[in-house]
């Protein structure tokens, strides 16, 4: 992946979008391994009568109810699989992002608390950011734009840019490591294992 | 409360165009007529409150500069189903024709490696629709080969999104950016704007209305302005309430002490 | 309205509801709730996995790319994961998703989150523009300060505190204007969820 990035031959090239390609494939298989993996572990929690099975009845009617109808000719276009699609799964989806709303509000109430310069600083940030994204803001007065504004393209980036430098060190350094073979935490091994 | 009341009261407060959101605008207007661009709305159902507004409004503008229209997702399968199903029935597509305006390509599992895949060789990956019509009997895929066909891409997304387009279509083929995002993002991702790696970036709900604005097409972003309005001052008002307590209670026990 | 789209408004506006009853107390019914959006995520997880499969593999061995049999059997080979004696042919297949990801991952992060971005803090502080150049300056300062305040293989103690607390008071304001954008996010959900049941189910306009 790397080598012909930085130089341009093509007989790697190849290889690389052949490669690239088939671990597309492969990651598609691994999609359909996390539901086979939840079907058997709701389907002994079923078997074993354990406490809130009839819960893991509803979620194994749903996962293949919509797989079976996703299946449909035209795949992905059957009425059915939209009826449940539109109608169950992205109310649901909606509704359950919907919840942190009244806990953003509970949380400004009860602890967002100007205890410390840090916590000030904050306050005022979020102040002057909240006012500049609500439409209301530029309205009342001019100066909650322009502030916000300035926080958001100067001290905000500035510190964003900073961390994601940091990141960036991090994750080259990271997979430097998975290249020679000193992190194999993702093969299922502990460090030092199997003479790394 | 707050959020219903001026659903059924509207206020028509003013909603005023920012320049980020101008940005954008600005980048998508200056694209010519038949310019293929990748729609990118690659999110999840969960956020579809707050994005679904914005890729309505940019896919509105997008149809109105008869541009070719790709879109595809990499990051999250639910995005392209919601963008035919709930996205494209509310956009005025009339003369247009899929699979000569307009074509979606489905969903690519792997995130980073499907956007590689793609970016590097469009036929190769792509071999049907989203709908399983074979890309040979679209006549608008004739044209695109590689991510350096696209004269734009636009991305509507949350989480890492950014930098991961970024990796797979800006670095190798530099191809035009222009974002969207949730507020909670925009933040984050202004580094990429600062930069130049993005045209413009859109900040969440708010800017799907100043957009609608821009685009003269009034939706859901429009009639949300003046409940987010009064959710903000509401929130300003508890952060406030707090604090005064708080002060109050240390002044107190300062005092008696 | 026909009986397709009444039954499907209603159902959401139920569905939404009982999550929305979370507020109140936990309750069976939103834990059913729960449990169901579980199992359609997955299910609909599933249908794009085995499409993707369709589409490319078996689409490219069908025009006669015999090459896919290879990353099939691989495929395959994961789902031996789940045995304990066969386990170790999996490590194959993730060995070859985590090599190509960790190449594309580092080589782009080469590009646009390092070389870009340290380029673009040197912005210049000399142009005629002098709030500009303040903006700039100010911004190179606070990116300078900000990664100070993550250098844990040195003791902070001199210069280093004053910059690391300089990136700290930097990093206050972020998460303040990062909070900022946490309420337009969250309240843009909930008036989603309000416009569906006013709008969608009640037919209040």
């Amino acid at each position: 992946m790397l080598f012909p990035y930085y130089f341009g031959v093509p007989a790697i090239e190849k290889i690389s979008s052949n490669l690239q390609n088939w671990t597309v494939v492969l990651l598609a298989f691994a999609l359909a391994y996390g539901v086979l993996s939840m079907s058997i572990i709701h389907v002994r929690k079923i078997s074993e009568k354990k406490d809130g099975w009839q819960y893991s009845v509803a979620l194994l009617v749903s996962m293949f109810g919509i797989m079976i109808t996703g299946f449909i000719p035209p795949l992905l276009s059957h009425r059915t699989f939209q009826w449940i699609f539109n109608s169950m799964q992205v109310r649901l989806s909606v509704a359950v992002y919907a919840l942190l709303a009244p806990y953003i509000a509970s949380a400004a109430y009860r602890a967002f608390r100007a205890r410390s310069l840090d916590a000030m600083l904050m306050l005022v940030a979020a102040f002057f950011t909240m006012m500049m994204n609500a439409p209301i803001g530029g309205s009342l007065w001019q100066g909650f734009n322009v502030v916000g504004g300035w926080i958001y393209s100067t001290p905000n980036m500035a510190v964003q840019r900073g961390i994601l430098i940091g990141i960036a060190v991090g994750t080259v350094a990271q997979g430097l490591r998975i290249f020679a073979g000193f992190e194999r935490s993702h093969l299922g091994e502990e460090r030092g294992e199997g003479g790394g | 409360m707050s959020l219903m009341a001026p659903f059924l009261l509207p206020l028509g407060l003013p909603v005023p165009v920012t320049q980020s959101t101008r940005a954008v605008y600005d980048t998508i207007e200056s694209v010519p007529a038949g310019s293929k661009v990748l729609f990118c709305w690659d999110t999840t159902s969960g956020v579809y409150a707050e994005l679904g507004p914005q890729g309505i409004a940019v896919l509105q503008h997008l149809v109105s500069k008869s541009a070719k229209i790709y879109a595809v997702g990499f990051a999250n399968e639910e995005s392209q189903t919601l963008v035919e199903m709930q996205m494209r029935p509310k956009v005025d597509m009339s003369g247009k024709k899929y699979g000569e305006d307009y074509v979606n390509l489905g969903f690519y599992a792997g995130t980073e490696v499907s956007m590689a895949a793609f970016a590097s060789d469009v036929q190769k990956l792509v071999r049907k629709d989203y709908y399983g019509t074979p890309v040979e009997s679209i006549p608008m895929m004739k044209q695109v080969s590689t991510a350096r066909d696209f004269s734009l891409l636009v991305l509507i997304a949350g989480g890492e999104q950014m930098a991961t387009y970024l990796r797979q279509f800006h670095a190798p083929y530099k191809i035009k950016f222009v974002a969207g995002t949730q507020a909670v993002l925009y933040p984050t991702w202004l580094p990429y704007v600062s930069s130049g790696q993005v045209a413009g970036l859109l900040n969440g709900l708010v800017a799907a209305a100043e957009y609608e604005i821009l685009i003269r097409k009034f939706g859901v972003g429009v009639a949300s302005a003046d409940a987010l309005s009064m959710s903000h001052l509401l929130i300003v008002a508890f952060i406030a309430l707090g604090n005064m307590g708080y002060f109050y209670d240390r002044s107190r026990k300062g005092g008696a002490k | 309205m026909d009986l397709y789209t009444t039954s499907g408004i209603w159902a959401g506006a139920i569905l939404t509801l009982i999550v929305m009853s979370f507020l109140y107390k936990e309750n069976p019914l939103f834990r059913l709730a729960e449990h169901i959006v579980v199992g359609l995520g997955a299910g609909y997880f599933a249908v794009w996995g085995m499409k993707n499969v369709n589409d490319i593999a078996l689409t490219g061995v069908q025009r006669g790319d015999y090459s896919y049999f290879l990353p099939m059997l691989l495929g395959v080979l994961f789902f031996l994961r789940m045995s304990k004696k066969y386990s170790w042919l999996s490590r194959w297949s993730i060995a070859v998703i985590v090599g190509v990801s960790t190449g594309l991952f580092v080589r782009g992060t080469i590009d646009v989150q390092l070389i870009g971005q340290i380029l673009a803090a040197g912005k210049s502080i000399a142009s005629t523009d002098i709030l500009q150049n303040v903006n700039n300056l100010l911004a190179a300062v606070l990116t300078v300060c900000t990664i100070t305040y993550f250098i844990y293989t040195r003791e902070q103690k001199g210069p280093l505190t004053v910059t690391s607390r300089i990136g700290r008071y930097g990093m206050m304001v972020a998460f303040g204007a990062i909070f900022g954008g946490t309420v337009v996010s969250r309240m843009a959900t909930m008036i989603g969820v309000i416009q569906f049941l006013l709008f969608e189910w009640l037919g209040i306009r």
